[in-house]
């Protein structure tokens, strides 16, 4: 009777979910610098930025396109995309390989593991961010609209990471296979990246599929981020882009919450 | 001491039968399958609408863009098939079940080889889906029976240079999703920087020596000069075209054949 009593007494107290967050958060972010996941966020940026510059530039330059300045929303949105790639292949190996069945069964909050992964998720997403822009910088872009704007689209840039992430992780939790969800995630990303007004003018696309290249969310995103980068900010183009995001928010967040705290 | 009826031990055919069954048929269910058809569709419809006009007003030097970009989509359907191959072969590392096969009276090579017929089938699947699609935006092949019986078979064996790659790569790495990620970025770079998007005129000079020689871009010639062009200006079928692109595909077969042989063969 005493020894139990003893052993109630003296336990430490249950970490605070804040605490139990900070941990996984940690876990995931050493996991990922020792396997070499950052390095690939380093390179990947890299890539996008050679590989969209390069072949187009001359093309554009004759049409009067400073195609530096004019791609590298596209590119932004394109290493925002790879983190989500790699949120779902991390929220789908934690649930094949049994992590996330043997979480639920501790006493943790149910959706500090998503919160953990969201984080982590966002610090991959402020590296790539950042070698992103750098990348920019030697190619001839410019963030030309000051710090308040530079900070708006650094925000917004990463508010669509993170916002793309949520959903990645939902699709990894249901899908459970960390080779089909990734697959399943880069063909959308070709699409919709290919087919958006970020890569090429609007007036390069057939008649028939302007409406859609306008108005779907990729262009939208990188209208608003090419808004920020120059001087002044023009409501009517930022606030489409926040539509989506926030439609997005709205639709994607309760399905994470629901992949990642439901019992199977 | 009643007689014992044995079974007869499988042949090699017939245990590398079983083990590419065991690879093809979830391919189905998983949704591979679809994705192997889905993903020409995708590089299609992505390549071909947002640069069709803009690479036809500054010219490109054959009949239609369909025709120049062909080769491109034909060589990324391959390439993506080629990543699941990497990811089978690191998932079989990473599980045991070389080490596995390696206890078992199975012959060396017949996982390799399951693993490579699983491939080629998706392959197979990928490259008539990629036809399909070049045949819809207007590709045509227009130089007679033996040279497209020659794309296929040099887009087979393509095929089989990335597949033996892929597999040796997936086999060598600790994680199938890093694999996954880090197979992608040389496709999407080779893609990118090479003649099958652009002419290599279009590209900044100091890059135009690495956009002409790289695998990719032989590769594309190559094909490009099989299928021909009613403009001629596919290039003709010659020993200085095809050499290089052929010699590109025979040494990555060469390189990565015998190390997937040693990384097979090794016992546990």
């Amino acid at each position: 009777m005493t020894i139990t009593a003893d052993l109630v007494g003296t336990g430490s107290r249950q970490p605070s979910a804040l605490r139990q967050w900070a941990a996984l958060t940690e876990r995931q972010v050493r996991t990922m610098v020792l396997r070499g996941d950052l390095v690939i966020s380093l390179i990947a940026p890299l890539i996008f930025t050679v590989g969209f510059y390069l072949p187009l530039k001359f093309v554009m330059k004759l049409q009067g396109i400073d195609y530096a300045q004019f791609v590298m929303a596209i590119i932004v949105l394109q290493t925002m995309a790879f983190t989500m790639n790699a949120s779902a292949a991390l929220a789908a190996l934690e649930a094949v390989t049994g992590f996330t069945d043997r979480l639920r069964t501790m006493p943790l909050p149910k959706l500090v593991p998503l919160a953990s992964r969201v984080s982590s998720g966002l610090f991959r997403s402020v590296v790539t961010l950042t070698a992103a822009i750098a990348y920019g910088y030697v190619i001839g872009f410019r963030l030309s609209g000051g710090i308040g704007q530079t900070v708006l689209f650094c925000g917004f840039a990463l508010g669509v990471g993170t916002v793309l992430s949520i959903g990645a992780d939902a699709l990894g939790m249901l899908s459970k296979s960390p080779q089909a969800v990734s697959q399943a995630l880069t063909l959308p990303t070709l699409i919709f990246g290919m087919l958006s007004c970020g890569f090429v003018p609007e007036t390069g696309f057939p008649s028939w599929i302007r409406p859609f290249v306008r108005n779907q969310p990729v262009s939208q995103f990188s209208y608003a981020l090419r808004d920020l980068t120059d001087d002044g900010v023009s409501w009517h183009v930022i606030w489409p882009g926040l539509a989506w995001l926030g439609g997005l928010a709205l639709v994607l967040t309760p399905l994470a919450i629901w992949a990642s705290a439901r019992r199977e | 001491m009643t007689a014992q009826t044995l079974e007869p031990r499988p042949t090699v055919l017939q245990q590398w039968w079983v083990l590419s069954t065991r690879l093809i048929a979830p391919s189905f269910r998983s949704g591979e399958a679809v994705t192997s058809v889905l993903a020409p569709v995708v590089f299609t419809v992505g390549f071909y609408t947002p640069l069709n006009a803009v690479m036809s007003f500054f010219g490109h030097g054959l009949s239609s863009y369909a025709q120049f970009l062909m080769p491109l989509i034909v060589l990324q359907a391959l390439a993506f098939t080629s990543i699941s191959a990497a990811f089978r072969s690191a998932t079989d590392a990473v599980e045991g079940i070389n080490k596995r096969f390696g206890s078992m009276p199975i012959g060396p090579l017949v996982p390799l080889a399951a693993r490579m017929t699983a491939t080629l089938f998706r392959f197979v699947v990928s490259f008539a889906a990629a036809i399909v699609c070049g045949y819809v935006i207007g590709f045509r092949f227009s130089a007679g029976t033996l040279h497209t019986i020659g794309f296929i078979a040099f887009a087979l064996l393509i095929a089989v240079a990335l597949s033996v790659a892929a597999d040796v790569l997936g086999a060598l790495s600790s994680s199938p999703e890093a694999t996954t990620q880090a197979l992608m970025l040389p496709q999407l770079i080779l893609g990118m920087l090479s003649v099958g998007f652009a002419p290599a005129s279009q590209f900044p000079s100091w890059a135009q020596w690495f956009v002409r020689n790289q695998p990719v871009s032989q590769f594309v010639y190559g094909l490009r000069a099989l299928a021909g062009d009613t403009t001629g200006g596919a290039g003709s079928v010659t020993w200085s075209l095809m050499g290089p692109p052929l010699a590109w595909a025979v040494l990555l077969i060469a390189v990565f054949v015998p190390l997937s042989m040693r990384l097979s063969a090794r016992r546990p």
